[in-house]
């Protein structure tokens, strides 16, 4: 188990190091892809939780949600559309379902280990 | 199981690198965009301060630049009261001058003329010398044309005349202010040459009606000369007599 916390802290220090520079046009990009990540590993870990969890929906969610969102804004900026408050609303709200779920899934966990 | 095990594990080590590594670039990127907001905010409110010190800095230097005309102002005032005060003393220096030289109680010198007046070489012997020798009147004569001709100062044999001046016949000399003076006199005016010869020169003026009195009449025009101021501290001698 050791190797994901290696690598997540590798993405940080390379996130924080790396001085690539990209026009602020593209921020909104990056703040998606943020954002579509974040959702997918909630989602993973309440899947996991409710006992539903399967590796492949995770991982390739978690790469098709980013390039989705990515794209979506991409075609927004295109179009003149602000299509990534679209795909910030949809991950916003959804972030927000899945913590909800874990949050009750773990007070319920929580309570049936306090009636044990 | 286990290389599914491995599979995952690479898996998720990409999985968390990814999200690492966005989340802590896009960290970066949003602190390094905030401080390039503000540092242009801040150039801004600087470059306001330093805007308006500068307009402050105007304004007060076209309070100063207006107290400099002012004293500029008075200043110029000042100078052309002393200019003024100058010219006022320096014509006065000169009138008094002038007066001075008129009075004679300063030598004089200038452009002139001078008169010899000589009795007449013949002399009869049938007693009527007398007709034969310059007479006060010739000298009165002479003086007062080269008054009226614009003399500036007059001279009789050296002596300068003024205005309270006297000539007087006493036998055989003349005296003036008390000198004694025989003949020939020579008369020295100074003044404009030109204009006191012609005067002089008129036809049937003074220097005809002297020759007609045989009184022998030399001119001459002098480039200089030169005054002593009048003598007063010496008592006359006439009245010692």
């Amino acid at each position: 188990m050791w190797l994901p916390a290696v690598g997540l802290i590798l993405g940080i220090i390379l996130g924080a190091i790396l001085d690539i520079r990209i026009p602020s046009v593209y921020l909104n990009y990056l703040s998606i892809a943020v954002l579509a990540s974040l959702d997918t590993i909630v989602g993973g870990i309440r899947a996991h939780l409710q006992h539903v969890y399967d590796e492949k929906v995770f991982v390739s969610g978690f790469f098709f949600n980013i390039i989705l969102a990515v794209g979506l804004a991409f075609l927004g900026v295109q179009l003149g559309v602000d299509l990534y408050l679209a795909a910030i609303f949809a991950f916003g709200v959804r972030l927000f379902q899945n913590i909800a779920v874990i949050r009750r899934i773990l007070l319920k966990k929580y309570e049936m280990r306090k009636e044990k | 199981m286990k290389t599914k095990d491995r599979k995952t594990m690479v898996l998720y080590t990409i999985v968390s690198l990814l999200v690492g590594f966005l989340i802590s670039y896009s960290y970066q990127l949003t602190k390094e965009e905030s401080v390039k907001e503000t540092e242009p905010k801040k150039v801004w409110t600087q470059e306001y301060k330093y805007q308006k010190k500068l307009e402050e800095k105007i304004e007060e230097n076209k309070v100063f630049e207006m107290r400099l005309n002012e004293v500029q102002e008075s200043i110029r005032k000042i100078e052309k009261q002393l200019a003024t005060d100058e010219d006022h003393l320096k014509s006065l220096i000169e009138t008094l001058n002038d007066y001075r030289m008129y009075l004679g109680e300063i030598p004089v010198k200038g452009r002139g003329i001078e008169l010899i007046l000589s009795d007449a070489s013949y002399s009869p012997a049938d007693g009527t010398v007398n007709r034969y020798l310059v007479h006060e009147q010739h000298i009165y004569k002479v003086l007062n044309e080269l008054y009226i001709s614009g003399a500036i100062a007059i001279s009789v044999n050296q002596q300068r005349l003024t205005k309270t001046s006297y000539i007087k016949c006493i036998g055989p000399v003349l005296s003036i202010d008390g000198y004694e003076h025989p003949a020939p006199f020579v008369i020295q005016a100074i003044g404009n040459p030109n204009t006191l010869e012609k005067s002089l020169l008129l036809s049937g003026g003074v220097i005809d009606q002297l020759r007609y009195d045989h009184v022998d009449v030399q001119l001459k025009k002098l480039d200089e000369i030169k005054m002593d101021t009048v003598i007063q501290t010496i008592e006359p001698k006439e009245s010692k007599k």
